[in-house]
C-alpha cells in the first residue's frame, strides 16, 4: 500500500515535507517505544508507530529499512531529529491519535500485517 | 595508589521502591562489614537523604559519594555523581523543576522518607519521584557536566529504564563518563564489545533497594583517592588508574 494513501486516510502530518517521496510501499505496521525491541522485531517496509522521539529513532528506522515513522499522541521530535531524517530521506509523520485508533484504521484500509 | 571497593548505586528509604531498612546505620554498617570503601547514594530524582548518609559515613569510616539516579524524558536512568553536597543540592534544585507537578501515591509506589543520620524519620517527601523528568538524556549529561559531576548510564544490561533497552544503543555524541552493569545478569558479549568500541568502560553496582541487596565488592577503582576526578580518570584508564570488576 502506498504511503501517500495511508497519510491521507489517517490524516497524518508530514514533518519533513521537502524532497520526500511519499510513494514508498508499506507492507506492514509495527508499534513500540523500546528501541532494542523494535530493532529485534520490526520488519522492512513497516510503518512504525511510537511515542519515542529520541534521535536514535531515525537510525533504527534506517537500519531496518522501515517505510516511515509516525509519532503518536502529539509527541514531536526535536528539530535536529527532523533534520537528520530529512538527510536520510526517512519520512517522519505525526498524529494526535493513539496507536490503537491508527492501527484500526490501517486494518480497515486493508493492511493486515 | 590502591584499589578501592566501590558501589556507586544504592537507594535509601527515600526511593519509594526501596525497603524501610535502607537507613544510614543499617546500610553503612553492612557496607563496612562487606569491605566497601565508598558508596554512592542515588535515589530516584532526589538527593535529600545524601546529607544524613554523609554524616553517618564519616562516623563509621565509609566514604559517601553524593548522587542521584535521574530518570530522563526517554525513561532512561542515569547515575549522576558529585564531589560535594553543595553541587548535589544545586543539581537537585534543577531536577525538581523538571519533575511534573504530581504527588506520590504511596499505596501504589511506596513511601518516601527523609531520614536523619541517627535513623529517625524526619518527614515524607510528597513529590512523585518515580517518573521521567523533562530532561532529554543529552541535556541532562550536559547539565551534570556543567556542575562538574559525572554521568553513568545505569544497568544497561536490563531492558527496563535502561539506555540500551530504550534507545537501542549509545547515541553518538552523548558524552557519558561510563556505563553500569548489574551483578547478576549474564554478560551479553556483543553488547560488551560494542560498548568497548564506543570507548566506554563499565562499573558494576548493586542498585540495592534492600539491605541484603548490597553486594560484597564487585567493582574496584585503582586510584589515588576516592573523588570524582579520580573516578573519571579510572573510567578512562588515565595515569595508571583503572576500574576492575569481578566479571
Amino acid at each position: 500500500m502506498e504511503l501517500k494513501k495511508i497519510i491521507d486516510n489517517l490524516q497524518l502530518e508530514v514533518l519533513n515535507k521537502s524532497e520526500m517521496s511519499l510513494s514508498t510501499e508499506i507492507t506492514g505496521c509495527y508499534i513500540g517505544d523500546l528501541l532494542s525491541n523494535v530493532m529485534a522485531n520490526a520488519q522492512a517496509g513497516d510503518i512504525w508507530f511510537t511515542v519515542q522521539t529520541h534521535m536514535n529513532v531515525v537510525a533504527v528506522a534506517q537500519l531496518l529499512n522501515l517505510g516511515g515513522v509516525v509519532f503518536l499522541e502529539g509527541h514531536l521530535p526535536q528539530a535536529d531529529t527532523i533534520e537528520k531524517a530529512r538527510k536520510e530521506k526517512l519520512v517522519l509523520l505525526s498524529s494526535n491519535d493513539k496507536a490503537y485508533e491508527l492501527a484500526s484504521s490501517l486494518f480497515k484500509l486493508g493492511l493486515e500485517r | 595508589m590502591r584499589e578501592w571497593a566501590l558501589d556507586l548505586h544504592i537507594h535509601t528509604l527515600l526511593s519509594p521502591c526501596a525497603d524501610d531498612s535502607m537507613i544510614p546505620s543499617v546500610v553503612l554498617e553492612y557496607a563496612k562489614e562487606l569491605g566497601i570503601d565508598a558508596l554512592a547514594i542515588t535515589d530516584h530524582n532526589t538527593s535529600e537523604n545524601v546529607a544524613s548518609f554523609m554524616e553517618k559515613g564519616k562516623e563509621l569510616g565509609v566514604k559517601i559519594i553524593p548522587g542521584m539516579e535521574l530518570q530522563t524524558q526517554e525513561d532512561v536512568h542515569i547515575i549522576c555523581l558529585f564531589d560535594t553536597l553543595r553541587q548535589t543540592n544545586l543539581w537537585q534544585e534543577i531536577v525538581y523543576k523538571k519533575l511534573p507537578p504530581l504527588k506520590n501515591s504511596k499505596e501504589y509506589f511506596g513511601e518516601q522518607w527523609i531520614v536523619n543520620k541517627d535513623d529517625e524519620l524526619v518527614r515524607e517527601l510528597d513529590k512523585l519521584l518515580l517518573v521521567g523528568t523533562s530532561f532529554t538524556i543529552e541535556d541532562a549529561v550536559e547539565a551534570v557536566h556543567e556542575l562538574k559531576g559525572i554521568c553513568i548510564a545505569a544497568h544497561v544490561d536490563k531492558q527496563a529504564f535502561s539506555l540500551w533497552g530504550h534507545l537501542g544503543y549509545i547515541p553518538p555524541g552523548l558524552f557519558l563518563d561510563g556505563v553500569e552493569f548489574t551483578p547478576f545478569l549474564p554478560r551479553n558479549v556483543k553488547q560488551l564489545e560494542q560498548i568497548k568500541n564506543e570507548g566506554y568502560n563499565y562499573i558494576v553496582s548493586s542498585d540495592a533497594h534492600h539491605w541484603d541487596g548490597i553486594q560484597a565488592p564487585q567493582c574496584y577503582g585503582y586510584m589515588e583517592e576516592i573523588n570524582i576526578e579520580e573516578i573519571k580518570k579510572a573510567l578512562r584508564n588515565e595515569e595508571g588508574r583503572y576500574i576492575r570488576t569481578l566479571r
